[in-house]
């Protein structure tokens, strides 16, 4: 317990290493690496910290770009092998050069116990070779307005990656790379402003969730084949897309969410391949081009528990249909999008034969942006007769503008509409 | 855990005794805890020798275990707030905390020292930090520390 200070007053770097090294860990490593100038005593500290995480981001005003780049340096020049687990970098200046200093660094962050890499640039870099052989990777993010990978046939091996996000990649240098990663379960791509000509998402036995998402001008045909998948959502708003197919049974989907602009046709089919899907999110290109094909069947959804429908304007025969579809549905989300005068008008027919989850397991029913036509207050009404086990429906409004008056009065009708279950509580805002 | 009204005895390394609501130090301090569980304090007669820390630290961390017992459902700032006044002492202030700290395992107090101890140098030229915590002797050779100064100038 006796500590002897060999410096006099300095009882601080007479604490023993463990204190200390535990004191820096904390540290981020511009100010870890700092230390080693204080003293003699700091230096050899220094030598065997366990540097986790290499972060830089210069987002945070108050360190220093070449601070950093020292970093790098004095890490490389360390005695011990580094132990580095993660590696961050994002550098959204454009005018400082990555390119030289990063090979550097990745170089002095390699080493048995990387798992983690995540590199954010805004300027065009060409990423080193050496990440995509690193074999205790387990979570690669690369983000890029231009990115660039050499590609070499059968050059690149990460065995322990799980996690894969690119944002911007060319579709060739994308496909060798899956091609090495056997045991990926997250892959997320976002395509940005590129466009990629072809791409197929296939042989990767391990795939569990899959993330698409593209805002850019085009987007290029998928084909996505990933038996064990859980998690798919594809957000494709580009104006102009290939074919999106999906050429496995997906027996182990869980959530699907759905934000695309492709053609009926494609679209019909492709929810054929989702109807294992517990939770499912659709939003209004999906269903308003679902919408026109008419005579189109929506397929049998008949483990799904969770639907969430983004429409422009409520089309009460079109959603009474895909209930029918939707046999032990117990929450159901409505969001109309468009304006009160922007929106078309249909009519309420009564369905003729009830759709059975209606009765049986509807439990939660949310409406927003209800405007109170006549038929979205007569579809309401037909949830609340119909249902037995409904516990709640929350409707909000989509006026700009609503008087308390008129919110009193909205609630007041709608309140006195007859209600099945004794349990359901109405909730209007 | 004991009836809030008991007391227990701690002695600090100038033998002073210190009588302290035993609740409160064992809700912080590890060690205590144990001694009170395995049944090995006797209220009677014994009293918890503390040889490595001197009355002026213990009685900060009474103080500190005292404060937190009692207002534990203060909000987070006002505690924040009292915990930096609590720790505004010299390096060797904190030091002598640190080490009763750690000797008697009052968790969240460490986590308090090691978290100013880092302000202390983060952000912070090689200058300034020698400065805070008393380096006088740095150990490197003049040309060594002339190198530094050189190589990497803008840590200093």
């Amino acid at each position: 317990m006796k500590m002897k200070t060999k410096n006099g007053d300095d009882k601080i770097s007479a604490l023993s290493d463990e204190l200390l090294l535990h004191i820096l860990s904390f540290l981020p490593i511009t100010d870890s690496v700092a230390t080693c100038f204080l003293s003699r005593r700091w230096r050899n500290l220094w030598d065997r910290l366990f540097v986790s995480d290499f972060d830089f981001d210069d987002g945070d005003r108050q360190i220093d770009f070449v601070e950093f780049v020292n970093a790098g340096v004095i890490i490389t020049r360390r005695k011990e092998p580094n132990n580095i687990c993660k590696f961050h970098l994002l550098s959204t200046s454009s005018t400082v050069d990555i390119q030289s200093p990063l090979a550097t660094w990745i170089s002095a962050a390699l080493g048995p116990h990387l798992q983690e890499i995540s590199i954010t640039l805004s300027s065009p870099c060409f990423f080193p070779r050496c990440i995509f052989r690193c074999k205790s990777l387990v979570s690669l993010r690369l983000e890029c307005r231009h990115m660039h990978v050499e590609m070499i046939a059968n050059a690149y091996q990460l065995p322990s990656l799980k996690k894969l996000e690119l944002k911007v990649c060319s579709a060739s240098c994308l496909i060798s790379l899956l091609l090495c990663c056997p045991n990926l379960e997250t892959l997320k791509l976002d395509f940005y402003k590129g466009h990629t000509p072809l791409l197929h998402i296939g042989m990767l036995s391990s795939l569990k969730s899959l993330t698409l998402l593209g805002l850019g001008k085009e987007v290029g045909s998928i084909t996505i084949n990933t038996p064990l998948l859980e998690h798919l959502n594809i957000n494709l708003k580009s104006t102009k897309c290939g074919t999106l197919s999906v050429t496995s049974n997906l027996h182990s989907l869980v959530h699907v969410h759905l934000n695309i602009v492709h053609p009926v046709g494609d679209v019909v089919k492709l929810l054929n391949k989702l109807y294992m899907a517990q939770s499912l999110s659709l939003n209004v290109a999906t269903i308003t081009n679902f919408h026109e094909g008419r005579g189109m069947e929506f397929p049998e959804f008949h483990r799904l528990v969770r639907l969430e429908l983004i429409v422009n304007y409520l089309d009460s025969s079109f959603v009474m249909n895909v209930l029918q579809h939707c046999c032990v549905l117990e929450s159901f989300q409505i969001h109309c999008l468009e304006h009160r005068r922007k929106r078309k008008r249909t009519c309420w027919t009564q369905p003729t034969v009830a759709p059975s989850c209606v009765e049986s397991h509807l439990k939660t029913l949310e409406f927003r942006g209800y405007c109170d036509f006549e038929e979205e207050r007569t579809f309401l009404a037909y949830f609340l007769e119909r249902g037995l086990v409904l516990k709640k429906m929350k409707i909000f409004h989509g006026f700009r503008n609503l008087s308390v008056d008129k919110k009193h009065q909205i609630l007041k009708t709608l309140c006195t509409l007859p209600r099945s279950s004794n349990i359901c509580q109405l909730m209007f805002d | 855990m004991g009836s809030p009204l008991k007391k227990i005895m701690l002695c600090s390394s100038e033998k002073e005794i210190f009588s302290v609501e035993e609740q409160v130090m064992v809700q912080h301090s590890v060690i205590i805890n144990n001694m009170i569980e395995d049944g090995s304090y006797n209220y009677e007669e014994s009293k918890i020798p503390l040889d490595c820390v001197d009355s002026k630290t213990l009685k900060k961390v009474i103080d500190y275990c005292t404060y937190h017992t009692h207002h534990h459902n203060d909000n987070q700032e006002d505690l924040e707030a009292w915990d930096a006044q609590f720790l505004n002492v010299d390096s060797n202030g904190l030091y002598d905390l640190l080490m009763a700290a750690n000797y008697l395992e009052i968790r969240n107090l460490l986590d308090l020292i090691y978290r100013t101890i880092k302000n202390m140098i983060k952000g912070k030229k090689i200058d300034e930090i020698r400065r805070i915590l008393n380096i006088k002797d740095h150990g490197f050779t003049p040309e060594e520390e002339e190198q530094n100064r050189k190589e990497y100038p803008h840590f200093y």
